[in-house]
């Protein structure tokens, strides 16, 4: 097994010749012309098989990036040719039968290492019994004040059926896990990393010490078994006593088992979790942005509705141009309370175009919505007081949609208005715009 | 290329029977065999060194479960290409 012990052609050639009994001529002319062959069958590109050795290809390794060690720049690799060779699946094995025979050991002495995921379910008892001792001291407390009797003997037990069945290591193991969901401190948590550590024959011999007297208490226990079922270990406990003969092997298959579980259900958990708090963000979001297009809509169906009413009393031909600036007009004269009472409603449109015209005729300029800019920043610009702001609206009704939104590029016409109305040192013209404000905005 | 084309193209060239030839190839094959067996590298000049290797026992993770597990040592052939080998490969 020494690395550095080569063989040269020649020993290989000498090797042949005994073999073969061909000369020495001939072995190494054939030896030369196969791996001649074997080069020139790889230069093309193409991969040899041998068989009862392997297969030597070319693989073709890529350019990368690396680092030049002593200046520390960065520089490209170029990409180059290798042989490789893969060995036979028969000629691995041969090469790496004393390992094999080693792997094959420790499967046999695996025991030693089911330490590991023994002690893991052991946790995994630890943690179920916790909660189901919160579970049961939630729902039932008079259980409680039994398990104190239950530390002083709690293998007892298993020595009831133990005479019974010399295969006790079944038993005891299915009375100890019914018993974890009773026993809400850790009497048990110590049984369980017990279990592997030492076989369960060490428990019989203290079997014979207890089973006189106490066993009155622990019959109890049993039929409290039953009320446990409610509780996760119940699937557990059907698959205990499967395990019986051969203690070793089922435990490895229950361990996965359980964690398999606990991840998925965990993973089902957390997935649903992240689904409902991104609806619920979504649904957030949905709100903030569409709430004020959502407002409009519904108003301008609530008013298609109401201008339709008229429609149906009056001649169709009339209506249809103006019922647009009726709906705006009939709020605009309800804030400016300037609006006149009126019987028909042509003359109501009039009535109320009225002041809006009287008011907006005259503009002082234009100004272009810039980001940032709000109605309120021009008002107190023009007139000192922000709560103008609803001239301004009233002014470009016709461009703005909606007064929170103000769109870049918007050609604002700045009326020119008389100060009594947009004077900030006057209470009533501010309680005024006010008052037009929150129509503007109520509808 | 396979066995059977080395052969019969080794025959072509050495001039040799093909019988002949196949039984050169089985016995180098098995010489080769058992001396990788025995643990000897074999140093073919001009094209490289096919020999055995230990790989030691290493620790890995299974990426998904997260289970670490021994990967038993074992003995692996391996070969390495001679320069000349090589070169002859990458010229075009």
């Amino acid at each position: 097994m020494k690395a550095d012990n080569r063989i040269y052609i020649n020993d290989l050639r000498e090797k042949i010749q005994a073999s073969t009994g061909m000369t020495e001529y001939q072995v190494g002319y054939f030896l030369s012309s196969l791996f001649n062959r074997i080069s020139s069958s790889l230069q093309a590109g193409d991969s040899v098989k041998i068989s009862g050795l392997g297969t030597f290809k070319v693989h073709y390794n890529q350019p990368r990036k690396s680092v030049d060690v002593t200046t520390g720049e960065p520089i490209m690799l170029e990409g180059y040719n290798k042989v490789t060779f893969t060995p036979e699946a028969g000629l691995k094995d041969a090469v790496n039968a004393p390992f094999a025979e080693a792997v094959k050991e420790e499967e046999t002495t695996k025991p030693t290492d089911t330490i590991d995921p023994l002690v893991r379910l052991g946790e995994q008892a630890e943690e179920i019994n916790s909660i189901i001792s919160e579970i049961n001291s939630m729902r039932v407390e008079p259980e409680t004040p039994e398990t104190p009797g239950m530390p002083e003997t709690p293998e007892t037990p298993e020595t009831p059926e133990m005479p019974e069945t010399p295969e006790t290591p079944e038993t005891p193991e299915t009375p100890e896990m019914p018993e974890t969901p009773e026993m809400p401190e850790t009497p048990e948590t110590p049984e369980t990393p017990e279990m592997p550590e030492t076989p369960e024959t060490p428990e019989t011999p203290e079997t014979p010490e207890i089973p006189e007297t106490p066993e009155t208490p622990e019959t109890p226990e049993t039929p409290e078994t039953p009320e446990t079922p409610e509780t996760p270990e119940t699937p557990e406990t059907p698959e205990m006593p499967e395990m019986p003969e051969t203690p070793e092997t089922p435990e490895f298959i229950f361990i996965p088992q359980e964690e398999e579980t606990h991840k998925k259900k965990s993973r089902g958990w957390l997935v649903v979790g992240i689904i409902l708090l991104i609806i619920c963000i979504a649904l957030v979001v949905c709100y903030l942005f569409f709430r004020e297009p959502i407002k409009e809509f519904a108003d301008k169906l609530i008013n298609s509705r109401q201008t339709e009413t008229p429609i149906i009393e009056e001649d169709s031909i009339k209506v249809n141009p103006l019922d647009t600036l009726n709906v705006d007009s009939t709020k605009v004269t309800d804030a400016d309370t300037i609006a006149i009472p009126t019987e028909g409603e042509l003359q109501e449109e009039s009535a109320e175009n009225q002041p809006q015209e009287r008011i907006y005729e005259d503009f002082l300029g234009t100004v272009t919505i810039n980001n940032g800019s709000s109605l309120a920043n021009l008002a107190r610009r023009y007139w000192g007081a922000p709560e103008f702001w609803v001239y301004l609206y009233e002014a470009n009704k016709d461009v703005i949609d909606n007064p929170n939104v103000l769109r870049n590029g918007t050609r604002i016409r700045i009326p020119n208005l008389p100060p009594s109305i947009v004077d900030p040192d006057n209470a009533d013209a501010v309680a005024k715009a006010k008052a037009i404000e929150k129509e503007i905005l109520g509808k | 290329m396979t066995t059977k084309e080395l052969i019969s193209a080794i025959a072509q060239e050495t001039g040799m029977r093909r019988n002949d030839v196949a039984k050169l190839m089985a016995a180098t094959t098995q010489a080769a065999t058992e001396e990788l067996i025995n643990g000897n590298s074999i140093q073919i000049q001009n094209f490289g060194l096919i020999e055995v290797k230990k790989k030691n026992e290493r620790l890995c993770v299974h990426p998904r479960s997260g289970e670490r597990k021994i990967v038993p040592a074992k003995m692996q052939v391996s070969f390495k290409q001679n320069p000349i080998l090589k070169e002859s490969i990458n010229k075009k």
